[in-house]
């Protein structure tokens, strides 16, 4: 990570990546907080690409080893979306459980609200497992009881919460180490899961149970 | 209270180098002057995004003029849910404001129609990304609000992604034909 390619350098030496389907440039003239990633996966550089160098723009050329370590990552990022299915699809159920728990104690709407993000949560999981972005889902049933108390339902549902988000961080900051033919499932799964979790910490901010 | 959480790990592992990531940390610190950025750009992208689906539509590119003219209403939408809000005061799109160079504007213009699209499709998975780790940063009743709006940006990118993908599979079939 410490070439930096200046617009001559990327007609000289630098354009022996140019032309490879695996090129990965970062964007230099973003600030450092703002760096994104592009991966130009078989397109070959557009017009808005070389305008971007004609202006001036300072593109940071992959090298070799920065390009090991980008699929070092995708391969993790491809786990991490697997891991993220698979919580999500063991948090949903829980998520579901919690929130009929609270419906039959009346605490509405919370508990439709809740029953509803766990609902979005399992069928964005086999959705996901259709797609082949997750390998197997645990099907295995909680046991007689349910697994938590019902005083510390409001405790599991915070848990809940963060951890929703954080899996959909982690998915949404995975889109783009992933397979093209995976990138828009994954932002119309996050982004019915992101609307989800907006809804319930809404109602949990309107009306506390 | 500004509640700072974990990055993912495959992020902290090294992806994101030392110096971003302290520039990330700072980031934390700073989220409200980013959200002020971020709608700031998602109003110049929704004004472009009209620019485009109207051209669009004109050329006759139907199956394109439809993802890009929802990007621009639901751009608008959420625009106009952050203004006049503490995040978001308001934002007249000046032509000076230097968002529109990084938003590479002058490109989008430039572009024939399908890159154009895929570009703005970049340009919103961008700012989408940047409130998404905004939504880590905030009080809870914003966390709330970005968190609705970071779902229908991505519900949105997802129409737009699906229809790009498409006409660019469709064009390199063609183009494979013809070779």
């Amino acid at each position: 990570m410490d070439r930096r390619a200046s617009t001559g350098d990327l007609q000289g030496d630098g354009a022996a990546y140019v032309g490879r389907s695996d090129v990965v440039l970062l964007d230099l003239s973003l600030p450092p907080e703002e760096h994104r990633l592009r991966k130009i996966l078989s397109r070959p550089l557009g017009p808005g690409r070389v305008n971007d160098m004609e202006r001036g723009t300072d593109w940071l050329l992959a090298t070799p080893a920065l390009l090991a370590t980008l699929r070092k990552h995708e391969g993790n990022a491809i786990q991490m979306v697997d891991d993220g299915y698979f919580s999500l699809w063991t948090l949903g159920r829980l998520a579901s459980g919690v929130g009929e728990q609270l419906r039959r104690d009346n605490r509405e709407p919370l508990g439709a609200t809740l029953a509803a993000l766990g609902e979005v949560m399992r069928r964005e999981a086999k959705q996901a497992q259709r797609q082949g972005l997750v390998k197997e889902l645990d099907d295995t049933p909680w046991g007689q009881e349910p697994p938590w108390e019902v005083v510390e339902a409001e405790k599991i549902l915070f848990k809940i919460m963060g951890e929703v988000h954080a899996i959909c961080l982690g998915l949404v900051f995975s889109i783009d180490m992933v397979p093209d033919d995976w990138q828009a499932f994954l932002c119309r799964s996050t982004g019915h899961l992101l609307c989800a979790l907006g809804d319930l910490m809404g109602e949990l901010g309107k009306k506390p149970s | 209270m500004l509640v700072e959480r974990q990055w993912p790990a495959f992020i902290m592992a090294g992806l994101i180098q030392p110096e971003a990531r302290a520039a990330v940390d700072a980031r934390g610190r700073q989220a409200r002057e980013e959200i002020h950025y971020a709608f700031r750009a998602l109003d110049l992208l929704g004004a472009e995004a009209a620019i485009l689906g109207h051209g669009l539509r004109a050329e006759g590119n139907l199956a394109l003029a439809t993802p890009v003219a929802l990007v621009a209403t639901v751009l608008r939408q959420q625009v106009e849910m952050a203004s006049g809000t503490e995040w978001f005061p308001g934002y007249s799109g000046a032509s000076s404001d230097s968002w529109e160079e990084d938003l590479s504007l002058e490109d989008l213009r430039s572009l024939p129609g399908l890159e154009a699209a895929a570009a703005l499709g970049e340009e919103l998975q961008t700012l989408a990304l940047f409130l998404a780790n905004a939504s880590n940063c905030v009080p809870g009743p914003w966390t709330c609000k970005l968190l609705r709006c970071v779902g229908s940006l991505f519900l949105v990118l997802a129409q737009l992604r699906e229809v790009v993908d498409t006409h660019s599979s469709q064009r390199c079939e063609k183009e494979c034909e013809t070779v």
